[in-house]
């Protein structure tokens, strides 16, 4: 399909802008068929069993996901709160916001996203204490090493609302009138469940 | 139904980290696709597409060096020897709104929130694939119109000017079928060839003027 030769893109111009259609080049790859629906879901099932055979493998990746944000961790104790330091623990922190709910494990998925949170959003980097970015660390490695795949596995849940509680709180302070243009964002807070008497 | 022909297609995906492309890669050979290229940054994701023209780019938001924004603004040039108008679908763990709209601003045609699953990437696809949107370029844009829809009842600025001196200038897509399956289905007949449909079932393409 790319060695077809460009066709041009055709113009219309107004006083401040230009609206350009360009050659639909993908269109060959469109095949009309009779059957019924919107949406082939055999071809969307073919990618989720495409994903399945993975399965075996996602425990380990979600590991050297864990030694990454560890390291990044260890860089800040050992190097001092440079920028680098914070970009390396960010870097991490958002890899596993991004990737650990597809590798099974949610709840480190959620833990990750509130450290993220804090490291960006804070105006100032080196006044988060080291102590809150290694509960953070803490509790991801200890879901992942545990082996904790439920979103809803309630002490996980609850050490992850507490830090997310901890770190609005900080970014409050710290932003001031400005944390009102992030606050919609922050992760809804769970209902948690009552802990058995 | 319309199906795509995945083996058509040629993909890029560009993300530093190296399980999200195993898994966009498994996710698309799923799909039936075979001609799948990853790059782990923005500025060898550029140096591919250059050489290599893919038909769709996937691409990571946070990566270190040249970030996919950046790499979408480096896509994104008109005067580009290269495909400008290439779908650019941006898959990332970013999901603020101000986010997407920094993303969609940058010139990304579809964004997608991770975590990845297999419909929702599937739909994006189908959508850039279908629906191609005009783009638009102005002093400070160059990429697909920001209006994917016509609002009767809007009441903000309109920052087009055109011919009618500021009101909304519509804008037809170039392929409105995927729009109109949607509504009407079953439609259809069997074109299992990947010939076209009649041209009576195309809107009116625009007047062509003199190419800038």
């Amino acid at each position: 399909m790319s060695k077809l030769p460009p066709a041009q893109p055709e113009q219309q111009r107004f006083e401040d802008h230009s609206v350009i259609v360009p050659p639909h080049n993908l269109k060959t790859a469109v095949v009309h068929t009779a059957e019924p629906g919107d949406i082939a879901m055999d071809v969307v099932e073919q990618g989720e069993a495409a994903l399945d055979r993975l399965k075996g493998e996602f425990g380990g990746w979600m590991q050297v996901e864990c030694d990454s944000l560890d390291a990044a961790r260890k860089s800040l104790h050992q190097r001092g709160r440079s920028k680098a330091s914070f970009d390396m623990l960010f870097r991490a922190g958002h890899d596993i916001k991004g990737n650990a709910a597809t590798l099974g494990f949610p709840l480190a998925g959620r833990l990750a996203a509130g450290m993220s949170r804090l490291v960006y959003h804070a105006p100032d980097k080196t006044r988060i204490p080291l102590a809150v970015i290694d509960r953070y660390v803490e509790a991801i490695r200890a879901v992942v090493r545990e082996n904790r795949r439920d979103a809803n596995e309630p002490t996980g849940l609850e050490v992850a609302e507490r830090l997310a509680a901890w770190g609005e709180k900080f970014l409050a302070g710290e932003l001031k009138d400005a944390y009102a243009e992030i606050a919609a964002d922050a992760a809804p807070a769970l209902e948690m469940p009552a802990k058995p008497k | 139904m319309i199906r795509i022909d995945f083996h058509r297609l040629r993909f890029l995906v560009v993300d530093d980290n190296a399980h999200m492309r195993r898994i966009v890669r498994q996710l698309l050979h799923g799909f039936g696709s075979r001609d799948i290229h990853e790059a782990e940054d923005g500025a060898a994701g550029l140096e591919f597409f250059t050489a290599h023209n893919p038909d769709i780019v996937i691409t990571d938001w946070a990566m270190p060096v040249f970030d996919g924004i950046e790499f979408t603004r480096a896509i994104r040039k008109p005067e580009s020897a290269t495909n400008p108008f290439v779908p650019i679908i941006m898959l990332s763990g970013h999901s603020e709104k101000k986010r997407v709209i920094e993303a969609r601003d940058a010139g990304v045609t579809e964004f997608l929130a991770k975590p990845i699953a297999a419909k929702a990437l599937y739909e994006r696809i189908l959508s850039v694939v279908l629906n191609p949107r005009p783009f638009i370029q102005t002093q400070s844009y160059f990429g697909p119109d920001r209006r994917r829809a016509v609002i009767s009842n809007y009441t903000g600025p309109e920052r087009r000017k055109g011919k009618d001196g500021g009101k909304t200038i519509p804008v037809q897509p170039l392929d409105k079928r995927f729009v109109e399956q949607r509504a009407k289905p079953h439609q259809e007949p069997d074109r299992r060839d990947g010939i076209e449909p009649p041209a009576q079932q195309q809107p009116p393409a625009p007047a062509r003027a003199a190419p800038q």
